[in-house]
């Protein structure tokens, strides 16, 4: 397997470079509670002398009053998860005495009670949501299902499945899901992970879609996700994702999902007070094997100035979950890119802007990016979600108690729908890894007319022909089309992580004029390492600045594809972190060639004047060292995977 | 048994007992224990016995090391624990501010004062009869923070609890007043933030929202500085958290037999030793 072949190499990449970068991502303002970090949880992380098997572990958790609620991904029986049975859920200073309790016992090395922080959910959210309860009696007489368009009563509303030009959309903007159903894949046999505030798996539309198996609540610590009541249906959120990757066909029930007939897991895991990093990396690593997809509609606060990310134990579960899960070929982790709008950047989140996750941005029904919409290089693809002025043209999926909505929003909408496409891609053929889905998804996004209503983002060619938006990745996702690819793919090679240089002389930032940086790479050429075609790029970067929100960032590749990896955050006020090995991500130089010299650039973007330091700069190079895609045929002269074939294959001529 | 009989009999054996406890350095853990709770009665004796002592000892304390020790009772903790601990390599506290403590015996003495402030404020707001007084020092206030209702479990279509385990309910109504009535049931906070009215349901943990939790702290600065009895001095101070008192709602607590009798008094005596 490939996950095999290099995941050696990438153990001590990650400790080298996240280990940095969620220090950095920590000090980065994390919002947690009172003041700074102090607010401490009932869960500890425990470190045994020696691996210890899970019953040992309970004894020892139960001797002091804790429940064990299982060994940390990776861990090899060495740390375990245990939570006080009656310590508060959060608290405003440490619990030396339970600390201490843990640690008297022989076999345990340490005990760390969990920090908690922020994170939300992501989507405007009306504060009652609209309520519809619909029912309709099953067509008589039904005919050829797959050929036939469905008849959910709130399939005409779903725009994104089929854009009829309802509400003044444009025509044909939409996932194409129709032309993969046509082909008879509709999602049987993969299980896609919401996770979120639970999943309402009483729903008629859901429940016979609902994998328990696959489903945990670790805000409650049981096997059962079901949802908590508020008065303002706070916790739907969880539901409504569902609904979109997986509500049932013709049953006359709300909605359709995009893979009607794929399983939903549902892992509660946003509501309890704070999160914990042993919340997180336990919902990541939960079932890997069981579960294909995990879906996330969530992440640090979208307020425009937050720079977190994934912790330790998080960030290796995702990483064990790529290298491992799906019995190897990796899970798929897709991510919603951010809700923060114009003055937000997705490559200051540390999971959206993760190379082991699929971000997701949204466009509206017309094609143009909604007000929420957040932009970053790290961004794969577009999906649609609300345009959120007319409340027709919200998503219209599964709501709680059995009932419907037409108002999901947010790029929380956008993700399950991308869960979706996924699971169709993964049925038409299993053995597709995480990896190949982040190739497909290149190859066969489309961008039809998505544009920047603003005009300040244009669709730009990278060095082999693939076009990319800041704001929309590589297009929005074309089901049929990836469908239709999958079924012949073959997986991409062996992938390898490159270091390509550092510069780590200070050097100031001068106002009104840009500060070039140049790290001129082999690409490893010879090595072991040595990489060719790029999937990601990695800029880790320290600097600071006297207002970090003003702080402009722009990659250029040796082919010359220029990326702006960090755009101006106006509420940003921060002088005091910066960023600390922050690993800015783009994706636009996928396919491209990495040897020569490449360009970074920092300035200020302000009407005030600014300092500020870069600090330094470390290009990591991800790809393959063969050419990814020389054993496919392109179906047509002028599909995207032509175009880079042909690129590819006239470069080795040179 | 036989040392409760001994403790009635003779009581100087019972007093030996202690300080041999306290010696051992090999029971780390059980004589830190013995320890923390006698600190914790010295500090009740010194308070009800020392007035004018107090006073003096607040005013002592200099402004630096004030600004520098923002959590009292933890600083003591760790100065004590990293001593016990004593080269340690898998003891945690002792790094950073614990090793800086330990290596700094002057800043010891700065603890023992800080500490005391934590006492000196409350008795000299009281003593004072002045209120609400605003002191740098923050009290900080142990109330937990929001912990949520629990949602219902309803058992999952085709879901067979005899062989897949779990305890899930089986007749379940998906309906909002079904959950609404089953969280009601719970002695659990109320969501102030996503719940319209929360008058319907008595709160068990007063003031715990997180929001509130600053104004609970002011109020219980106020409620403090507006006593005036010894009793509920003491009764404060032990609201105020001290981070070792046993937690009295650990069913499971263990209770230190060389706490039982009526020796106190006599055993703070010696306790007042180790901060010297």
């Amino acid at each position: 397997m490939a996950a095999a072949t290099w995941s050696w190499l990438l153990a001590p990449f990650l400790l080298l470079h996240w280990a940095s970068a969620g220090a950095g991502g920590g000090a980065g303002g994390s919002g947690a509670g009172l003041s700074g970090p102090a607010v401490f949880t009932s869960s500890f992380l425990v470190r045994f002398r020696r691996g210890v098997d899970n019953s040992f572990a309970h004894d020892v958790a139960d001797k002091y009053g804790f429940d064990n609620l299982g060994p940390l991904v990776g861990a090899d029986g060495h740390e375990y998860h245990f939570k006080h049975r009656t310590l508060p859920h959060a608290r405003s200073r440490r619990s030396l005495t339970h600390t201490r309790a843990l640690k008297s016992h022989p076999a345990v090395h340490t005990a760390v009670q969990q920090p908690g922080f922020k994170r939300v959910k992501r989507g405007l959210r009306p504060a009652v949501p609209a309520i519809h309860g619909m029912k309709f009696d099953l067509k008589v007489g039904e005919g050829n299902r797959i050929d036939e368009e469905p008849t959910d009563p709130y399939f005409p509303m779903q725009w994104y499945l089929k854009n009829t030009g309802q509400n003044g959309g444009k025509v044909r903007l939409d996932l194409n899901v129709q032309a993969a159903w046509a082909q008879g894949i509709t999602g049987k046999n993969v299980t896609t992970a919401i996770m979120d505030d639970g999943v309402d798996y009483m729903h008629p539309d859901l429940k016979f879609n609902y994998n328990a198996e696959a489903s945990y609540d670790f805000s409650s610590n049981d096997p059962f996700p079901y949802p908590r009541y508020t008065d303002d249906w706070f916790n739907s959120h969880g539901t409504r994702c569902a609904g979109e990757v997986a509500a049932a066909r013709d049953n006359g029930i709300c909605g359709v999902g995009v893979a009607y007939d794929s399983k939903i897991a549902g892992i509660r895991m946003l509501d309890q007070p704070y999160m914990t990093d042993l919340i997180e990396a336990n919902s990541m690593g939960h079932e890997p094997h069981k579960i294909h997809i995990y879906s996330a509609s969530w992440g640090p606060t979208d307020d425009g100035k937050t720079v977190d990310g994934p912790r330790n134990a998080t960030m290796r579960a995702i990483v064990q979950g790529v290298n491992e899960g799906r019995n190897g070929l990796g899970n798929i982790y897709v991510w919603a890119s951010g809700d923060g709008g114009e003055e937000d950047d997705c490559n200051c989140d540390g999971y959206a802007a993760s190379m082991w996750t699929i971000s997701i941005n949204s466009a509206i029904n017309d094609g143009q990016n909604a007000h929420y919409d957040e932009s970053c290089s790290s961004t794969l693809a577009s999906t649609f979600s609300n345009g959120a002025k007319d409340p027709n043209t919200g998503v219209a999926t599964t709501d709680l108690y059995g009932k419907c909505t037409t108002t999901h929003s947010g790029t929380s909408a956008a993700a399950p729908e991308a869960a979706g496409v996924f699971a169709l891609a993964l049925e038409a053929n299993p053995q597709l890894t995480w990896r190949d889905i982040q190739h497909l998804t290149v190859l066969t996004s489309k961008r039809n007319s998505l544009f920047d209503a603003k005009n300040r983002f244009h669709w730009t060619m990278n060095g082999v022909g693939l076009e990319f938006n800041h704001l929309f990745g590589f297009g929005v996702l074309d089901a049929g089309a990836m469908v239709t690819l999958s079924k012949q793919w073959h997986s991409v090679p062996p992938r390898y992580h490159c270091e390509a240089g550092e510069l780590t002389q200070p050097q100031a930032i001068v106002m009104g004029r840009s500060l070039f940086w140049e790290i001129k790479t082999d690409a490893c050429k010879g090595t072991d390492t040595e990489v060719n075609y790029l999937e990601h790029v990695q800029a880790v970067i320290s600097a600071n600045a006297s207002r970090r929100g003003d702080l402009e960032l722009f990659l250029t590749s040796p082919m010359g594809t220029k990326s702006m990896i960090l755009s101006r955050r106006a509420n940003d006020d921060d002088h005091r972190d910066g960023f600390t090995k922050w690993p800015f991500m783009t994706t636009h130089s996928w396919g491209e060639y990495p040897q020569g010299t490449w360009k970074l650039e920092a300035r200020f973007n302000s009407p005030q004047t600014r300092h500020g330091n870069l600090l330094e700069w470390s290009l990591v190079l991800h790809g393959t060292k063969e050419a990814p895609y020389r054993t496919l045929h392109p179906s047509s002269p002028h599909s995207k995977l032509a175009i880079v074939k042909k690129a590819h294959e006239d470069k080795k001529m040179k | 048994m036989l040392f409760r009989s001994q403790t009635h009999v003779f009581p100087g054996v019972y007093m030996m007992v202690a300080m041999l406890v306290v010696a051992l350095s090999g029971y780390q853990v059980q004589s830190y224990s013995a320890k923390d709770i006698l600190a914790d009665v010295l500090m009740t004796d010194l308070l009800n016995r020392m007035d004018k002592d107090m006073q003096v000892g607040y005013y002592d304390v200099g402004n630096e090391a004030a600004a520098g020790s923002k959590d009292n009772v933890d600083l003591v903790s760790r100065s004590e624990y990293a001593r016990l601990c004593d080269g340690g390599s898998d003891c945690i506290l002792q790094s950073g501010s614990a090793s800086g403590a330990a290596s700094h015996p002057s800043l010891r003495d700065d603890e023992f004062l800080q500490h005391s402030s934590l006492w000196g404020h409350q008795f000299i707001s009281g003593g004072m009869g002045e209120g609400p007084n605003r002191y740098p020092t923050i009290v900080k206030n142990d109330a937990g923070l929001p912990a949520y209702c629990n949602p219902p479990n309803p058992c999952p279509e085709g879901y067979d609890m005899e062989t897949q385990g779990g305890s899930c309910i089986v007749d379940f109504e998906n309906t909002a007043i079904f959950s609404r009535e089953f969280q009601a049931a719970q002695d659990c906070t109320c969501d102030n933030e996503h719940m319209f009215d929360c008058s319907e349901q008595d709160s068990a943990d007063v003031g715990g929202d997180k929001g509130d939790l600053n104004s609970a702290v002011e109020q219980y600065i106020m409620q403090m500085g507006q006593e005036n009895s010894l009793n509920n001095v003491n009764s404060l101070a032990k609201k105020a958290g001290y981070p070792v008192m046993p937690d009295p709602r650990l069913d499971d607590a263990v209770i230190n037999p060389f706490l039982q009798g009526d020796r106190l008094p006599i055993a703070a005596k010696k306790g007042n030793l180790l901060f010297h």
